[in-house]
């Protein structure tokens, strides 16, 4: 229950936001915010008001390497790469993090969709190189699409690969987001897939994040999804 | 930059887009370190808070949203409070800085590039000159109460008043 009247839940909340507000009294104020929706806000109000104080203050460029360090703390692997300063390049890019957050993508997904030892798989789709070896594997069930990449998957450490449904109306590819080079990613079945509205699905060759435009950059491979027969 | 500009980038950040983020750097790094720097007042701290500060709003950019402000105010909160609690965990607070580095700023010369014209502004210039002194050592410089007291040789009850007394005609004026 919120017991502070408002005028004591502004006070604190000015207090907390101008710093003044210390030790034990800062830590339970801290607490309040999260269990108070209206200790929060009064808090943002603060915020906004006081911290365009701050807005006027004459900036002062950092050191040249506060870029960079930022980078490779967002960055979590051991082979840091060249990372390129915001000003001259931005895509100089660690491609842990694109993979970090391809993997957030997928444990998302994966956890809309809680796996099922019991699935059944409806249609296939395998993506094959100029070598006519596959790379791709891509099962549907009516629950949920299942990606693998193969050993013959050309690993890009400066790409990221992502996947497209071709709807059979002809109209413009949809991306069903990076799929990571590594491992299997099971996204939930997409209602054009379901109903059975998609020509082929292909993986396009994009910048780390995936494309930009919303349309596919450089598509690699394509593959017609086929019914199991039954 | 204002918050038309800022939004579009926040968002794709947001996203995930690194160049955004890259961007977003680029226009708002300068602000946040020069308050970063005013609060901790060693180049090394200042710097580490500011790190700790872009990871934060690289992670927590999603959590963004209009009630908290602008885009702007709302990454200077993380910043100074990152700033904060390192001034706490540090302790770095030499005596002489008192006398040599710490001024509550006048707000006419903040080092403005234009003139403030927030409501804000003229809502600090109505109060006592005391309680705006106070209150601009504590936002600035990150002074605690105790800390305002050796600077301004007032009692501790005295300063607290101030900056009670000084919050609420704040926001008395705000509102009106």
């Amino acid at each position: 229950m919120n017991y502070l009247t408002p005028a004591l839940r502004d006070a604190l909340a000015a207090q907390y936001v101008l710093g003044t507000l210390r030790g034990p009294a800062r830590q339970r104020f801290t607490k309040l915010m999260m269990r108070h929706e209206s200790i929060a806000q009064a808090t943002w109000y603060w915020e906004q008001q006081l911290n365009t104080l701050a807005t006027h203050l004459e900036p002062v460029a950092p050191p040249a390497s506060t870029w960079e360090k930022i980078a490779q703390r967002l960055h979590t692997s051991s082979n840091v790469q060249a990372i390129a300063s915001p000003a001259r390049s931005p895509r100089g890019w660690p491609k842990v993090v694109a993979m970090a957050a391809a993997v957030m993508l997928g444990v998302t997904l994966w956890l809309m969709q809680p796996p099922d030892t019991e699935k059944v798989y409806q249609q296939l789709a395998v993506m094959n190189n100029q070598q006519s070896e596959p790379v791709w594997l891509i099962k549907v069930s009516p629950e949920q699409m299942l990606i693998t990449p193969t050993s013959q998957l050309a690993s890009k450490n400066n790409n990221d690969y992502e996947l497209w449904m071709l709807p059979a109306d002809g109209s413009a590819p949809v991306s069903l987001g990076v799929i990571p080079q590594q491992g299997e990613l099971a996204v939930k079945t997409p209602n054009l897939v379901k109903a059975e509205r998609v020509k082929a699905l292909a993986v396009s060759l994009e910048a780390v994040g995936g494309s930009a435009s919303g349309a596919p950059t450089e598509v690699l491979y394509v593959a017609s999804l086929f019914s199991v027969k039954s | 930059m204002d918050q038309e500009q800022l939004l579009p980038l926040l968002v794709a950040t947001a996203l995930g887009h690194k160049a955004a983020f890259a961007s977003l750097y680029e226009h708002t790094s300068g602000q946040l370190y020069a308050i970063t720097l005013k609060l901790l007042k060693r180049a090394d701290l200042a710097e580490e808070a500011l790190q700790d500060a872009y990871v934060q709003i690289w992670h927590k950019a999603d959590s963004y949203h209009r009630g908290r402000g602008t885009v702007l105010t709302w990454m200077i909160s993380i910043a100074r409070y990152r700033a904060l609690d390192s001034l706490r965990y540090h302790k770095v607070r030499p005596e002489h800085s008192f006398n040599d580095e710490i001024a509550a700023p006048d707000l006419g010369t903040l080092g403005a590039r234009q003139p403030p014209h927030e409501k804000l502004y003229r809502c600090l210039d109505e109060l006592e000159s005391e309680q705006r002194q106070a209150i601009c050592l504590a936002y600035f410089n990150g002074l605690s109460h105790t800390e305002v007291v050796k600077h301004v040789d007032s009692p501790l009850g005295t300063v607290k008043s101030w900056i009670r007394r000084g919050l609420k005609s704040l926001q008395r004026c705000l509102s009106l």
